[in-house]
Order: C-alpha cells, then structure tokens, then sequence
C-alpha cells in the first residue's frame, strides 16, 4: 500500500493523551524498580515520512547512542525504537549500582530489560485504549553512531513513523529518550481510523 | 453542583463531562481550565463544590495547583485524574489532601466510584 497520511491538530491532540496514559503507566513500572520518583512530561507527537525521520534522528543523536528495538505483532503491526544516549544509559545505569566502570554488556542488559517494559506497557497500554491488542518480540539493543544508523534503523521496511518525544527526569537523574514507533502502513490507517472516532465522538 | 474540570487535553476534559453528565446528571454547572494557573484562578473566581484535576500539564502542574487550591479552601473536593500512577504521586496528593486519586482514562465505573464517594462526604458535611 502506498499511502502518505497526515495528523490534523486534533489527531495529534488525542494520540498525545493516548500516549501519556500509555508512557505514565509505563513510567510507573519503571520508577517501582528503580526505587525512585519520575517527573512525567508531556509527550510530543509527530508522524513522519522515512525521509524526514533519518534526518530528525541524526540530527537530535550524540556519537553513540544505545539503539533498542522491539516488533509488534497485532493491528498495530511495526516495530518499536527506544533511543537512548550514552550519558542517559550511564545514569541509568546507577541505579542499578553500577559504577563508570560499567561495560556496554552491562549497559546492553539494562537497556534491554528497560526497552521491554517502557515499549511493551506504552504500546500494550495504547492498544487497549482503542480496543485492540498486540504481542511483542524479543527486545534487541545495539550501539549504533552516526554513521551506521542509517542502517541500523530499518526504515526501509516502513514509509512512516510516529515518534513519540518525552524524557523521564527522576529525582536524581536525568534520562533522555525517544521512543519511535515504525508501523506498516495498514496500522497507521487503522489508527487514523479510531483517533477519527475518538475526535467525533468527544471533540 | 459547580464542578472545575482541569486538564491540558481536551480529550480528558470532554471524558470527564461526558462521564459527569451520566452519573451526577445534566444539571451541573461546569467550568474547564488548561493548567493549574488558571485553576487556581477560576478556582478563587467561581468557588466550585468539586474539582477533577490532572497532575501533568504546562505552566503549572497538578501537584502545586492542589497544593494552591487547598490553601483557598482546606475543605475543597478534589479527585485526581491522571495517569501518572507512582506510588510516591499518588500518596503526595492524597497527602496534601485530594479526596481520591483515579488512574486515567476516566471511565463510567470509575465515575461511579467517584459519585459515591463524593455523595457520602457531602452527606457527612451536612449532619
């Protein structure tokens, strides 16, 4: 299918509520196993073309950063990213107990059992809200630069992506993420679909 | 009942209404406000019996809003409505005095849950 479908203002307006119900009960898992308090922020939302995303995402990366991806099976068929950088992944990493001489074997572990939660609760959590349910893959995390996202990314199996900005600021440190949701073409019409029923029925 | 609904989307505060009008019926009086700064401020302005409040918006979030709203009035009804559902969230505002905190998406059983108890505790107050 060859489509290139566009997010009205009211689109995003819902899909941003959607996903701060999702990420807050997401957030809320991940604050219980570090034993700390998150600030939660409001998410941002934009759809973008393959194009525009390759750009957006080399333009916002540090050298290195901590690639976490993850498939969804359901309605909303795709796949999820979860960006994050080194220094984010560093403080992460102490709560865990782990010092600066934390390998990036030890960083891959925690990176991983992080992207399953925070992508299976916030997509889990999106897809009950508009009546439907998915199932995940395995999480895979790798240390991709500058130079090799283009590859690292697998954007050529999608023309779209809604991205989905927000960071998590817990009481000590701060973690900055983006959360990418790559979906096939068909998901991204089925969403449209239910976030025109929501706007008409509450908007 | 005048009833303050706060939240930055409005798609809560629609939820909130449309659920509102089901269970406490069409004949209140209800007034929306984006963020905690104009709460407070239409809280001050019109005095309402009841306040739905997030706790994640601009300009000022819900956790300071309450703590502004309970200083007008130490008695004020306000539920929290929102889906920021830590532990430590939920017993900051409960500790500063919101009458129940209630996970978004707001839905029919949950404002029923809510009707009861603010029907009890009016119900209380005036013995």
């Amino acid at each position: 299918m060859d489509v290139k479908l566009e997010f009205n203002d009211d689109h995003k307006e819902v899909l941003r509520e959607l996903m701060n119900v999702a990420y807050g009960s997401a957030t809320a898992i991940i604050a219980e196993i570090l034993d700390t308090f998150a600030t939660l922020h409001i998410p941002k939302i934009e759809l973008f073309h393959d194009y525009e995303l390759r750009d957006y995402i080399i333009g916002k990366m540090e050298d290195n950063v901590f690639l976490c991806s993850q498939g969804i099976n359901g309605k909303i068929a795709g796949e999820s990213i979860f960006i994050l950088n080194r220094s984010s992944m560093k403080n992460i990493s102490k709560y865990f107990d782990l010092d600066d001489s934390a390998t990036d074997e030890d960083l891959n572990d925690i990176a991983t059992e992080l992207t399953n939660i925070l992508s299976s609760t916030t997509v889990g959590k999106l897809a009950e809200q508009i009546d439907s349910m998915v199932s995940f893959s395995p999480p895979s995390v790798h240390i991709v630069n500058k130079v090799s996202i283009k590859d690292d990314l697998k954007m050529k199996d999608y023309s779209q992506a809604i991205v989905i900005t927000t960071s998590i600021e817990f009481e000590e440190e701060q973690i900055y993420g983006d959360l990418i949701l790559f979906m096939q073409d068909d998901s991204i019409v089925w969403i449209k679909e239910k976030l025109d029923a929501i706007i008409e029925e509450y908007l | 009942m005048r009833i303050l609904v706060v939240d930055d989307s409005r798609l809560a505060r629609s939820a909130v209404k449309k659920t509102l009008k089901e269970e406490f019926g069409e004949d209140n009086e209800i007034i929306e406000a984006e963020n905690g700064q104009i709460a407070v401020e239409k809280y001050k302005e019109y005095a309402p019996e009841l306040v739905f409040l997030d706790l994640t918006m601009p300009v000022m979030d819900g956790f300071e809003a309450l703590k502004q709203i309970k200083a007008i009035h130490d008695k004020a009804y306000v539920i929290v409505v929102s889906a920021d559902v830590q532990e430590i969230a939920v017993g900051k505002v409960m500790s500063d005095g919101a009458v129940m905190h209630v996970q978004k998406p707001i839905n029919a059983k949950k404002m029923q849950e809510i009707y009861k108890t603010v029907k009890f505790l009016l119900k209380a107050e005036s013995k």
